[in-house]
C-alpha cells in the first residue's frame, strides 16, 4: 500500500466518506418536493408572528385542516415569522386546488342531532381555553381525563337544552355501585357539512362502510357501534344507495330528477367507471369525486363527520327531575363541557387540541394573506433527479478533461476527481442525517462547493509543484509551501461562508425560504471541504509531485 | 504562452471599465430585466410530452379557449424529452373576479352593505360554481364566505380545465408528468426586500474578511469590485437573453461571487504575499493556475447549461447560465482590471526595488 494511505489525514478522509455513504445507505436522503413530488405550499400570514406558542398553534391549526381533509401524512412547518411551509404528496391538479382552498377559509362547524343543527360555529360565546376554569388533561389514575368547556349563546343553550332533552334513557343498573346506567343519544359534528349536495353511495362501498362504522376505527376517531342509517339521517342530505356497475335504476333516475330541484351538487367515490358521472352529468349535477383516504369510511369523509359525541345524563336529565319542556323549572344549559378518556397524557392533549380547534372550525389567530403553490408530480421529480444526476456525471468528465489537458499525470487527477465524489458524499451525508431535505436549492449548493473544491485543489497543485521547479533554488520548504496554499484555501473558504450567511440569517423570513438549503448545503460543503478533504488531498498531491 | 503583463499593462484597465458601463446600460436602461413567474406572479406549468409540439399551435390554442394575461409559451423538443412550458400573469375574468372577491373583503369590516354588495357580484360571476344557496338578505359575512368558495370553485375548475384541454387537445395522457407553479405576487415583493439585505449584508461581509485575510485597502477594493463587475455581468447576459429574473438567480450571484473570489484572493496572495519572481512573473504564473480554475468551473457550467436547457430543469438553467456569463465576465475583470490594478499598486508600493 502506498505509504500516504497511512497518512492521518487520509485515513480521516476515507473513514468520513465510509460513513457518509453508510447513512445514505441507511437513512437515504429526504427528497423536497423537487424530486420525490408532491405538492408544496407557501403559505403568507398577514401580519408577522414572532410568539412561539402561537406559531406552533398555528401550526396545528394548518396540520389539522390538511388531516381533515385526508392529508395525514402532510408536513407542516412554520418559516420564520410570517410563512408556513406545508408539504404534501398529493398531485392532482383538482385535488391540489381543494386544498388550497381549505388552508385559506375556515370550515363552518355544526353539532347536529336528528339531522338537525343544535348549534354551530357563529353559536360559541366562548371556548374557554383556562385551566382554572376545567381545560385540559388530569390523571384520574388509570386514565387520563380531558374537559373542553364552553359557553353557548342564549339561543343555542336554549335549542341545545330542548333538543336533547330526556336524551338519555335508563338502560341497566351497576350492581357494584349502585349507580343507575343509561343509554345517550349521540350528537355528530361536521365540518363543512355539504349543501345543496345529494350523496351517491353503490352498495359494496355501503356494505364496507357499515362494517367500519360498526367496528369503529383509531384512526379516524370512529367510536365502536355506530349506524351507518344514523349517520346519513344526522348529515341531513339525500343519498341514494344504488347498484355496482349496473348504472342507475329507471326508479333511482326518476328520483334524481326531482331532487335535482333543490340539489345542484353530486358527491361520488372515486372510481374508473365514467358512467355514474355522465348520467349523473346527464341529469345536470356538477359531480365531484371524493376520495376518502384508505381506511376512512367513504360516507364518513363525504359527509364531513369529524366526531361523534355522546351526552350524557347530567346534561339530558334535570337535576331534580323536570317532567316536561314547559316546566319553570327547567334549567337552560349555557356552560357546557366535553370530555373524554385517552390512555396518556399527550393522547389527551392529542384528542383535546384537536377538538378545541373543530369547535373553532379551525380558525387561526392571524388570517392567511396569500398562498403560493408548487406541484411536482412524482413521475417528473423521478426524472428531475436522473437529470440532475446527468448533468453532475457529464460535468464531472468534462472538469477531468479540462484538468488532464493542464496537468496530464493521471496519479493527480484521480486523486482529484476522488476528492470530488467524496466531498458530494460528505455534504449528502450530513444533509441527510440533519434530515435537510434535498431539492433542487440544496444541490446547487452542493455544485457550488465542490466547484469551490476543484479550484482549491487546483491552487494546491500549482503551490505545490512550483516548489518542485524551484526545488534546488533557495525556495521555501515544502511544508512552508503547503502553508501558502491553505493561506489562500482559508480565505477563499472564508468569504464564501460569509458570502452565505446573511442568506441563511435573512432568508427564511423574506420571500427568500426556499433558497436557505442553498447556503446550507454551501456552508457544509465549504466546511467538509476545509476542514477534511482538502487536508487530505494536499498529502496526497504532495506525495505525487515529489515523486 | 508569453507573459502578456509587459510595458502597457495599465492600458488593459479600459477593457473592464469600459464594459462596466456597457452592462449597467443593459441592466437599467435596455433591454432591461424581466422577471419570472416566481418574482412578478402568476402561473408556470411544464408538461411532459410524449411527442414533439409546435410552439405555434399551444400558443394558438391558449388564445382561442383562455382569457390568459401575459401568456407566453415555449416548447423544446430534443432526444432527452418534449417539454411544453406555459407562463401566464392571470386569466382577465378571475382576476376580475379575484378584485372584487378582495373589496368585499376589505370593506366587510367598515362597510358591510358595499361589502354585500361586491360579494354578489362575485356570486353572479361565478353562479356555475357557488355551492349554497344565497340570497340579497344574508349577512355580509356569509355572503362573503360563500363568494369566496364560490371563487376558489371557479378557480379550480379553471385550472383544471386548462390541463385538460391541454392533455385532450396534444395527446398527453391523463397522468402526463407535470410542474405546476402558482406564485403570489407577495412573495416577490417580499422577495425584493430579501434580496436587497441579503446582497449588501453580503458585500460588507465580504469586505470585512478580505480585509481581515490582507490588510490593505486597495486590494480589498478591488476584489469587491470584481465581484460586482461579475455579477453585472452576468445580468447583463440575462437582460441580452432575455432569461428573466428569479428566485435562483439570487443564490446563483452569490455562487459567482464565490468562484470570483476563488481567483482574486489566489492573485492577491501572490501578489502581495510572495517576493519570488518580479510582480509581474508572479501575475503571469498567478494568470496560469487561476485561467484553470476558471475554465474548470466554465466547463462544468457549459455541460450544465446545455443540459439544463434541453431538460428544462428551469433552477439548473437559471445556475448554468448565471455561471457561464459570469465566469467570462470573471475571467475579464479578473485578469484585465484587478491583476493591472494589483501590479500598479505593488510597483509603486515597492518602488525602484524591481526594474
Amino acid at each position: 500500500m502506498n505509504p500516504v494511505m497511512k497518512n492521518p489525514r487520509v485515513m480521516l478522509m476515507f473513514a468520513c466518506v465510509i460513513v457518509a455513504l453508510a447513512i445514505l445507505a441507511i437513512k437515504g436522503p429526504a427528497f423536497g418536493v423537487d424530486f420525490g413530488g408532491g405538492t408544496l405550499f407557501q403559505i403568507h400570514l398577514a401580519e408577522k408572528v414572532t410568539d412561539t406558542d402561537q406559531k406552533e398553534q398555528i401550526r396545528s391549526i394548518i396540520q389539522q385542516r390538511l388531516d381533515f381533509s385526508g392529508m395525514k401524512d402532510s408536513t407542516v412547518q412554520v418559516v420564520g415569522n410570517e410563512f408556513i411551509f406545508a408539504q404534501l404528496a398529493e398531485t392532482d391538479p383538482k385535488q391540489v386546488e381543494k386544498l388550497e382552498a381549505v388552508l385559506l377559509k375556515q370550515g363552518k362547524f355544526e353539532a347536529m342531532i336528528d339531522g338537525n343543527v343544535i348549534f354551530s360555529g357563529n353559536d360559541f360565546v366562548d371556548i374557554v381555553k383556562d385551566p382554572a376554569k376545567g381545560y385540559g388533561v388530569n390523571n384520574t389514575g388509570d386514565s387520563y381525563r380531558w374537559v373542553l368547556p364552553f359557553t353557548l349563546n342564549e339561543s343555542a343553550a336554549r335549542r341545545f337544552t330542548e333538543m336533547t332533552f330526556h336524551r338519555c334513557v335508563k338502560s341497566g343498573f351497576d350492581p357494584a355501585t349502585g349507580a343507575i346506567t343509561y343509554e345517550c343519544d349521540k350528537t355528530y359534528f361536521f365540518l363543512d357539512r355539504p349543501s345543496s349536495t345529494v350523496l351517491l353511495i353503490p352498495k359494496s362501498v355501503y356494505d364496507s362502510d357499515r362494517e367500519i362504522l360498526s367496528a369503529g376505527s383509531q384512526k379516524d376517531d370512529i367510536p365502536s357501534g355506530l349506524d351507518i342509517e344514523e349517520l346519513l339521517l344526522n348529515a341531513n342530505i339525500p343519498y341514494l344507495v344504488i347498484d355496482d356497475g349496473n348504472g342507475l335504476s329507471a326508479g333511482q333516475l326518476a328520483e334524481l330528477g326531482d331532487l335535482k330541484e333543490s340539489n345542484r351538487f353530486a358527491l361520488i367515490p372515486a372510481s374508473n367507471d365514467p358512467s355514474l358521472r355522465k348520467s349523473l352529468e346527464g341529469i345536470g349535477y356538477t359531480v365531484t369525486e371524493v376520495v376518502a383516504p384508505e381506511g376512512t369510511p367513504y360516507v364518513w369523509f363525504a359527509t364531513g363527520l369529524k366526531q361523534v359525541i355522546s351526552l350524557s345524563e347530567d346534561v339530558t336529565n334535570q337535576e331534580p327531575y323536570v317532567a316536561t319542556l314547559d316546566d319553570p323549572k327547567l334549567v337552560t344549559h349555557s356552560s357546557l363541557i366535553i370530555r373524554g378518556f385517552a390512555q396518556s397524557n399527550a393522547e389527551g392533549q392529542e384528542d383535546l387540541k384537536s377538538l378545541t380547534i373543530l369547535l373553532e372550525s379551525g380558525s387561526l389567530p392571524v388570517a392567511v394573506d396569500s398562498i403560493s403553490k408548487v406541484t411536482v408530480t412524482a413521475a417528473l421529480g423521478q426524472s428531475f433527479l436522473w437529470t440532475v444526476i446527468l448533468i453532475g456525471l457529464v460535468a464531472a468528465i468534462a472538469v477531468a478533461l479540462v484538468l488532464f489537458l493542464r496537468y496530464k499525470v493521471l496519479a493527480l487527477i484521480i486523486p482529484m476527481m476522488f476528492t470530488v465524489f467524496a466531498e458530494a458524499a460528505l455534504t449528502l451525508g450530513i444533509s441527510a442525517a440533519w434530515g435537510w431535505p434535498l431539492d433542487l436549492a440544496a444541490i446547487a449548493g452542493i455544485i457550488a462547493a465542490i466547484g469551490y473544491g476543484v479550484d482549491d485543489q487546483i491552487v494546491i497543485t500549482d503551490e505545490l509543484k512550483k516548489h518542485k521547479k524551484e526545488e534546488d533554488a533557495a525556495g521555501m520548504s515544502l511544508l512552508n509551501r503547503a502553508k501558502r496554499a491553505f493561506f489562500i484555501v482559508m480565505a477563499a473558504a472564508a468569504t464564501v461562508i460569509a458570502v452565505m450567511i446573511p442568506l441563511l440569517l435573512i432568508g427564511p423570513s423574506s420571500g427568500m425560504a426556499r433558497l436557505v438549503g442553498f447556503a446550507f448545503t454551501t456552508i457544509i460543503g465549504v466546511l467538509v471541504g476545509v476542514l477534511i478533504t482538502r487536508p487530505a488531498f494536499q498529502e496526497i498531491a504532495k506525495a505525487v509531485i515529489q515523486k | 504562452m508569453h507573459n502578456f503583463y509587459g510595458k502597457n499593462y495599465r492600458l488593459y484597465l479600459a477593457i473592464p471599465i469600459v464594459l462596466t458601463f456597457v452592462f449597467l446600460a443593459a441592466v437599467i436602461v435596455w433591454p432591461g430585466m424581466t422577471q419570472g413567474v416566481d418574482l412578478s406572479g402568476g402561473s408556470l406549468l411544464i408538461i411532459d410530452s410524449p411527442k414533439p409540439v409546435a410552439q405555434k399551435e399551444v400558443t394558438d390554442f391558449l388564445s382561442e379557449e383562455f382569457d390568459l394575461v401575459d401568456a407566453s409559451v415555449s416548447a423544446v423538443s430534443s432526444p432527452l424529452g418534449n417539454k411544453i412550458r406555459i407562463q401566464y400573469a392571470e386569466s382577465e375574468s378571475l382576476a376580475g373576479i379575484k378584485a372584487d372577491l378582495d373589496q368585499a373583503s376589505a370593506l366587510l369590516k367598515g362597510s358591510p352593505s358595499e361589502s354585500k354588495a361586491f360579494s354578489l357580484k362575485v356570486l353572479e360571476a361565478t353562479k356555475k360554481y357557488s355551492g349554497t344557496d344565497y340570497s340579497e338578505n344574508d349577512r355580509p359575512e356569509d355572503l362573503y364566505k360563500a363568494a369566496q368558495a364560490a371563487f376558489f370553485k371557479a378557480k379550480e375548475a379553471f385550472n383544471e380545465n386548462i390541463k385538460v384541454k391541454l392533455a385532450a387537445k396534444f395527446g398527453l395522457g391523463a397522468n402526463a408528468a407535470m410542474q405546476s407553479e402558482e406564485i403570489n405576487p407577495v412573495l416577490g415583493q417580499l422577495f425584493w426586500q430579501g434580496a436587497l439585505w441579503v446582497g449588501l449584508l453580503g458585500i460588507i461581509f465580504i469586505m470585512i474578511v478580505i480585509f481581515i485575510f490582507f490588510r490593505e485597502v486597495i486590494p480589498t477594493l478591488a476584489i469587491v469590485y470584481a465581484a460586482l463587475f461579475d455579477a453585472l455581468g452576468a445580468l447583463a447576459a440575462m437582460a441580452f437573453f432575455n432569461v428573466p429574473l428569479s428566485l435562483a438567480t439570487i443564490p446563483t450571484v452569490l455562487l459567482l461571487i464565490g468562484y470570483s473570489i476563488d481567483t482574486d484572493i489566489l492573485l492577491t496572495t501572490r501578489m502581495l504575499k510572495r517576493k519570488d519572481g518580479t510582480p509581474k512573473e508572479r501575475a503571469f504564473e498567478s494568470f496560469i493556475t487561476g485561467i484553470t480554475m476558471t475554465s474548470t468551473a466554465l466547463v462544468g457550467a457549459i455541460v450544465m447549461l446545455v443540459l439544463a436547457y434541453f431538460t428544462q430543469v428551469d433552477v439548473m438553467f437559471t445556475i448554468a447560465f448565471v455561471l457561464v456569463f459570469g465566469l467570462v465576465a470573471d475571467i475579464i475583470v479578473t485578469w484585465l482590471a484587478n491583476a493591472p490594478m494589483l501590479l500598479w499598486y505593488v510597483e509603486r508600493k515597492h518602488k525602484g526595488e524591481y526594474s
